[in-house]
């Protein structure tokens, strides 16, 4: 009978404490009868992370990063963005994509989150994130993985056009931007641009590896291997934005 | 729930297929669009790098020749599809005033040399932007993207994206260029 108890008491304990142990999915009712597809990858720590995948969609680079940030203690929600709103995998979908309705699910990712809460956007995403945190809550900190925040890409011997919201937004940001892309030899620019509306800012470049890097099918090995790295370093971006504002 | 789980399913079925069936039927779709007549400035931005002998190279120096300048790098897979054309096109007008300039984007001598065949190699000149300078000054925002300057020295055509380069319609465009006092 002790010994019953015992391993009772254990698995339980086990299921309570043991980060990424189970995966729930939730459906965030936002506006005009619409819901948000979340997978919550749940975690005991005290840090929780909203995912926001690329025009891409939920790739299965997405899924494998936030498994394992999940079991890095990351209570992460992960978000079916396209697929929630019927929307194709192209970039011309972020912008079908309703401000009010990521607020709603901003406020509400932030109303259940835990301790710390952060918000991640990649690519194009970076835009609907941008706007809907105009409306929503303040997060702990908003982390951008390759954001395309152009009007479009110029015309050769044009200059990029930044969309309004890069200059009226006012948050705490670290953009993780790959090397190996044009834009990284834009980020001091974007920097500014961000800067201008009282965001502050910071950037971390990811050395050897392309924009995409965590799920393209033509991943070099050195991409593969930051994939596996980029849990980590997103959990010590994390801990740096609490240093940063003295939390 | 059951009607809103089949409606994704068709949703998510209808989208794989029309996926399949673009990329399947054309084969990879990585060509840009046309050759476009350029817009903006006709002057050039300076344009002075090391090539892979380290000798300062500069686009001044090329007045009198028509020029098909390439912004690169070898890990972009459009701008691997498209240089074998831009070989091809430069071997056509072989015995033409008309150069291919390749200047690749923050990667080291061995790194080209080691994707570059010898031949490419011999028949372009390759510049260094080690540091990214001439890619602010071009206003490069996606790679492959590329000049046609005409022996003025004057940008006449642009386009980003890859480019099949011995096409009829390059050969037309860059021939007319030839054949401009």
């Amino acid at each position: 009978m002790r010994i019953f108890l015992l391993l009772i008491t254990s698995s339980l304990y086990l299921f309570l404490v043991s980060p990424g142990l189970y995966a729930g999915q939730l459906e965030i009712k936002v506006n005009n009868g619409n819901s948000i597809s979340v997978a919550r990858l749940q975690s005991a720590g005290q840090t929780s992370l909203l995912w926001l995948p690329s025009e891409h969609g939920l790739t299965e680079g997405d899924k494998q990063v936030s498994n394992q940030l999940s079991k890095l203690g990351v209570d992460v929600w992960l978000v079916d963005l396209l697929n929630s709103y019927f929307l194709p995998p192209v970039a011309s979908s972020i912008n079908k994509l309703p401000d009010d309705d990521i607020s709603r699910l901003i406020d509400e990712f932030l109303l259940r989150a835990k301790k710390q809460k952060f918000v991640l956007a990649s690519g194009r995403s970076a835009v609907v994130l941008l706007r809907a945190l105009k409306i929503s809550k303040r997060p702990d900190g908003v982390m951008l993985i390759s954001p395309n925040l152009y009007t479009a890409t110029p015309e050769p011997g044009n200059k990029a056009i930044y969309l309004p919201i890069t200059s009226s937004t006012k948050q705490d940001i670290i953009i993780l931007q790959p090397q190996l892309s044009p834009w990284y030899w834009q980020r001091e620019k974007q920097l500014k641009v961000l800067e201008s509306g009282g965001s502050q800012v910071g950037v971390k470049v990811l050395k050897g590896v392309r924009d995409r890097f965590y799920f393209r099918p033509d991943a070099m090995a050195s991409e593969q291997s930051l994939e596996g790295d980029l849990p980590k370093i997103l959990l010590e971006k994390m801990k740096s934005f609490k240093s940063r504002s003295g939390k | 729930m059951l009607q809103k789980t089949k409606t994704k399913f068709l949703f998510n079925f209808i989208v794989i297929f029309t996926a399949l069936f673009f990329i399947i039927l054309p084969g990879p779709n990585l060509w840009a669009g046309d050759l476009k007549p350029y817009k903006g400035e006709s002057k050039p931005p300076p344009l002075s790098l090391p090539d892979l002998s380290g000798t300062i190279r500069n686009l001044d120096s090329f007045k009198g020749k028509v020029v098909l300048l390439n912004f690169w790098a070898t890990w972009c897979p459009p701008c691997r599809i498209e240089m074998p054309s831009m070989w091809r096109l430069k071997n056509k007008l072989r015995d033409k005033p008309f150069e291919v300039i390749a200047v690749d984007m923050g990667e080291d001598k061995k790194t080209i040399t080691t994707f570059m065949p010898d031949k490419m190699e011999r028949d372009f000149v390759v510049l260094l932007d080690l540091e990214g300078k001439a890619l602010k000054d071009w206003k490069i925002f996606a790679f492959p993207t590329s000049f046609l300057i005409d022996k003025k020295g004057k940008i006449r055509y642009a386009l980003y994206g890859a480019f099949e380069w011995d096409g009829p319609e390059p050969v037309k465009v860059v021939t007319l260029l030839l054949n401009e006092e």
